[in-house]
């Protein structure tokens, strides 16, 4: 029942926008958004008190000869991540406040659709179903992209986007294919059966079109080409839901199909997909740090920090999928919270050409102070929800390559470079002359960066409640695997 | 029997109404006869303890058939509404074509229902030679001309070695009747003279159909063509010579020789790739849409491939999808052309979405649709053959369709791509209401079919 209320209330809200027109837009839209926060939270208390099946589970035949239903339910992981996608809605439209989008109805409709469908992914367990809602989310964010965006090379752009990202999910249609023709039934636990009854090497196959399909989208290299460029051109609300959300989308497959269906052919061809990973981490660290403009240095950050979890989560342990759930929550709040910071200095300064900045911590100390705590955040500084994360990560990935994991772990220190050079280049110094009238932040911006500071230091000192909400849901997944 | 006549005298009797100056009631007496068409299949469904065996048997009226017929009557409805809006100023040519659209319906309807070669043919040739003329119909276009001559020659040629084929079926077999054919063969031997007789009659279909190596006309008689007529085209034509094929490799053609299964496979895979990356180079919005059908008929052909254990329920789906789509986005570059000295190059659609949104949105379901994207019912029909070719082992086919989606995606997003960009100083394209709504209801159609295809298992 929380689980329909939870995809039902961002599609009438978004339908109710199309309708009614500009006036108000955003604060309809935030309406929903927090309401849909609200019905989060009631799912989680309803899954700590147990017995909470009949509010969390729906199942609804839809084509049913071909074993095809409307079946969704809120386990552990997938309240993680409902809980990912309706804590960020609220905070990424409230955000936006900053900017005045033309045709603003049309916009916040297609985020909210957009965030309904990413819900929809996390929560359903039907396959087939998995993959509708895992492609439909690429319609909003494209039109968001295309009408939205200021930048010349928009139509190439989201063309790439668009193409790289549906050829890649177009393979994982046929992996799932592959497994509904031996079980005869999208139902998850039925494809589990179906993947494990295969040998490793028709496995391995399987895997591979899985692998392609998330590796694309999560993104790792050498599939990331249409990252960096995408989150450029979208408009910084785009670009959060993009970072933010969109793509644990692809993470969160691995956990719910890959790993649970073809043990043996992660076993197998799995490493392989580590050492992407692993490559993905210095080659994106890397091209980070020799980045001029902010944006682009975030968005190559974020692949590496996506190649840590990716490589965590095929690790195929307890560790790493813990690791891997409380990443994608973590890694989602700092991805908005750097954008954010993106966006405060974009409106002030009109670029974010690092070098062309400086001393904004002389002009504005309380900005500096809680981008300062942001960037901790992202190189995973212990007591910031970052470290949690990616030592779990790090734990599991260890135990199945010790090697791969000391090439991995250089992502800790190659991201203080570039997150560290980043801070100094524009916090501090004696103030630059364009920096002088640096306006004080507003009492919305003060509000969002306070949030998101708040909740990177809380859910790192104490994440407790994410984990111990992950971890039966983690085990019974694991159940069967003989590892 | 009702089927047949309530469409054949459905043409005659729009004629009559040009006679009697009554031109004001050709649409509403032309669609009230397809809704008649639509409820009388609805009425003679599940008779299948009685087939309706008409003609000495020659036409057989069973559940699928009765299927097929509503298909084309629906989409001939739409196609109807929206060329009743095109067709306003000169209603003497309206009358004429609605007339000889409706007389090319009835040999769609002969296609779904025949038993028997004879009926294949005539079925054949009732559903193309109005085409001809259809094609040819703008008659002080050059293009129009090229189109209705090149259509007709090659067509031509095409029915006669169909008949040719046909002919040497019946040498060896002594009978028209399928089921005699199916008898004849049913030990798995082909006579020579068989086998030439299917070769032929898989020629003659593969021209019908547009499916490589046999589609090159499509391009330019559908460029040439009228838009409206290219959209009959692309729909019912296309659909109803599908029917026919389906009917005869599914029932009459059992089993397949080997040698014509990998026939058919490889034609599916360089149809696909031929049409795909052809289409990627076109800027001519119309003539991309040629090759996207043709890309359409490679999927579609997935069906033929498996016809022997796969109900054609599928293909029917497809069909209907697939047409609904098409009308959207061929009557939608019919009225952008229009008021831009017929200009119906993807610059054309630019900015779209500020001069007519209604136009705009529905043309971009009606692509997204084509281009397979989960929730448009496209997803599901291209789906469906996808799960087809996987559950009979075609792995090579089920790659190359994947990735000819991906470069399919290409060539839609573009038109799109140019439908939200913005231009100077657009002004704003003037449309009926009743046309408006027609869109509107197409678009929703093309969602509804998504969520509603567990429909599609009562059949």
């Amino acid at each position: 029942m929380l689980t329909i209320l939870l995809l039902a209330i961002p599609i009438l809200a978004a339908g109710l926008l199309f309708l009614s027109g500009a006036k108000n837009a955003r604060n309809l839209a935030l309406g929903a958004g927090i309401l849909e926060l609200i019905v989060t939270v009631i799912a989680f208390y309803a899954n700590k008190q147990g017995n909470a099946e009949s509010l969390l589970n729906f199942n609804q035949e839809w084509i049913g000869p071909l074993g095809i239903s409307y079946a969704f339910n809120l386990d552990g992981i997938s309240l993680v991540m409902a809980l990912l996608v309706a804590l960020l809605l609220p905070i990424i439209i409230y955000a936006s406040a900053n900017r005045t989008y033309k045709s603003p109805h049309y916009f916040y409709g297609l985020m909210l659709l957009m965030a309904a469908s990413m819900m929809g992914a996390f929560a359903t367990t039907d396959g087939l179903l998995f993959y509708v809602f895992y492609e439909f989310a690429l319609i909003p964010i494209y039109f968001m992209i295309l009408y939205w965006s200021d930048n010349p090379n928009k139509a190439k752009i989201t063309l790439k986007f668009f193409i790289y990202t549906l050829f890649g999910s177009l393979f994982m249609l046929v992996s799932l294919l592959y497994l509904y023709n031996i079980s005869g039934s999208f139902n998850m636990n039925a494809l589990y059966e179906a993947g494990r009854s295969l040998s490793a090497a028709q496995q391995g196959w399987v895997f591979a079109g899985f692998f392609i399909a998330f590796a694309v989208k999560i993104p790792v290299f050498p599939f990331h080409s249409w990252q960096p460029s995408t989150y450029d051109a979208a408009p910084t609300a785009g670009t959060m839901l993009l970072a933010g959300i969109m793509l644990k989308m692809a993470s969160y497959g691995l956990i719910r199909l890959v790993i649970p269906a073809l043990p043996d052919g992660v076993a197998e061809y799995g490493t392989w997909a580590l050492a992407l990973s692993a490559v993905s981490v210095i080659y994106a660290s890397c091209m980070a740090i020799v980045q001029q403009r902010y944006k682009l240095l975030i968005a190559w950050s974020s692949i590496a920090h996506l190649g840590v979890l990716s490589a965590g989560i095929l690790a195929g342990n307890a560790q790493g999928i813990q690791g891997g759930v409380m990443e994608m929550l973590s890694h989602g709040i700092l991805s908005v919270a750097l954008f954010f910071v993106y966006d405060i200095i974009e409106s002030r300064v009109h670029h974010d050409d690092m070098h062309k900045m400086g001393g904004i911590r002389e002009v504005n100390p309380l900005f500096a102070f809680l981008f300062f705590a942001v960037v901790m955040g992202s190189v995973a500084l212990p007591m910031t929800s970052g470290f949690v994360g990616e030592f779990l990560l790090l734990i599991g990935f260890y135990q199945v390559s010790p090697w791969l994991t000391a090439v991995a772990g250089l992502t800790v220190v190659l991201g203080a470079v570039y997150m560290l050079r980043a801070f100094q280049v524009m916090m501090l110094g004696s103030a630059a002359a364009s920096m002088l009238n640096f306006a004080p932040l507003n009492r919305h911006e003060k509000t969002v960066l306070t949030i998101l500071v708040i909740l990177i230091i809380a859910l790192g000192v104490y994440p407790d409640p994410i984990l111990s909400t992950s971890n039966p849901s983690v085990e019974s997944l694991l159940q069967g695997l003989n590892r | 029997m009702k089927e047949i006549l309530i469409i054949s005298l459905l043409g005659i009797v729009v004629l009559a109404l040009d006679v009697l100056k009554m031109r004001k009631l050709v649409l509403p007496i032309s669609a009230a006869g397809l809704l008649g068409l639509i409820a009388c299949c609805v009425l003679d469904w599940n008779h299948n303890e009685t087939p309706f065996a008409q003609y000495g048997g020659m036409l057989t009226f069973d559940n699928m058939a009765l299927a097929f017929t509503a298909v084309f009557a629906f989409i001939g409805l739409f196609w109807l509404l929206l060329a009743g809006d095109t067709y306003t100023a000169n209603t003497s040519k309206r009358t004429d074509i609605f007339a000889l659209v409706l007389f090319s319906m009835c040999g769609a309807v002969v296609l779904s229902a025949y038993t028997n070669l004879v009926m294949l043919f005539l079925g054949v040739e009732i559903l193309s030679i109005p085409v001809y003329v259809l094609a040819a119909s703008n008659r002080k276009n050059v293009l129009s001309n090229e189109s209705g001559f090149k259509y007709f020659f090659l067509g031509s040629l095409a029915s006669a070695v169909l008949l040719f084929g046909i002919s040497l079926t019946y040498g060896a077999v002594g009978s028209f009747e399928l089921t005699a054919i199916q008898e004849h063969i049913s030990g798995g031997y082909y006579s020579p003279m068989i086998l030439i007789g299917t070769a032929l009659m898989l020629v003659g279909f593969s021209f019908k159909i547009s499916v490589a190596p046999f589609h090159m006309w499509a391009p330019d008689v559908y460029q040439g063509a009228p838009t409206p007529v290219t959209a009959y085209m692309a729909t019912v034509v296309k659909g109803a010579a599908f029917a026919g094929m389906f009917k005869l490799f599914g029932t009459a053609l059992l089993p397949l020789p080997a040698a014509f299964t990998t026939a058919l496979a490889v034609m599916c895979g360089i149809t696909l790739i031929a049409s795909n990356l052809t289409a990627v180079v076109q800027s001519n919005t119309k003539r991309m849409l040629a090759f996207s059908s043709i890309s359409h008929a490679g999927f579609m052909l997935g069906f033929i491939l498996v016809a022997s254990t796969t109900s054609p329920k599928y293909l029917i789906y497809y069909t209907l999808t697939y047409s609904l789509a098409s009308l959207i986005a061929f009557f939608v570059i019919q009225h952008v052309a229009a008021i831009q000295n017929e200009d119906d190059s993807t610059d054309a659609f630019k900015g779209l979405v500020k001069r007519s949104p209604v136009m705009a949105i529905s043309m971009t379901v009606a692509l997204l649709s084509m281009a397979g994207i989960p929730p448009l019912s496209g997803f599901l029909a291209k789906y469906y053959v996808i799960s087809n070719m996987v559950n009979h082992g075609y792995m090579a086919l089920v790659i190359i369709m994947i990735l000819t989606s991906a470069v399919g995606a290409f060539y839609y997003l573009r038109v799109i791509s140019a439908i939200f960009t913005p231009i100077e100083n657009a002004g704003r394209i003037m449309t009926s209401d009743g046309m408006r709504r027609t869109f509107i209801v197409l678009s929703l159609l093309i969602v509804v079919l998504f969520f509603a295809a567990s429909l599609l298992e009562l059949l």
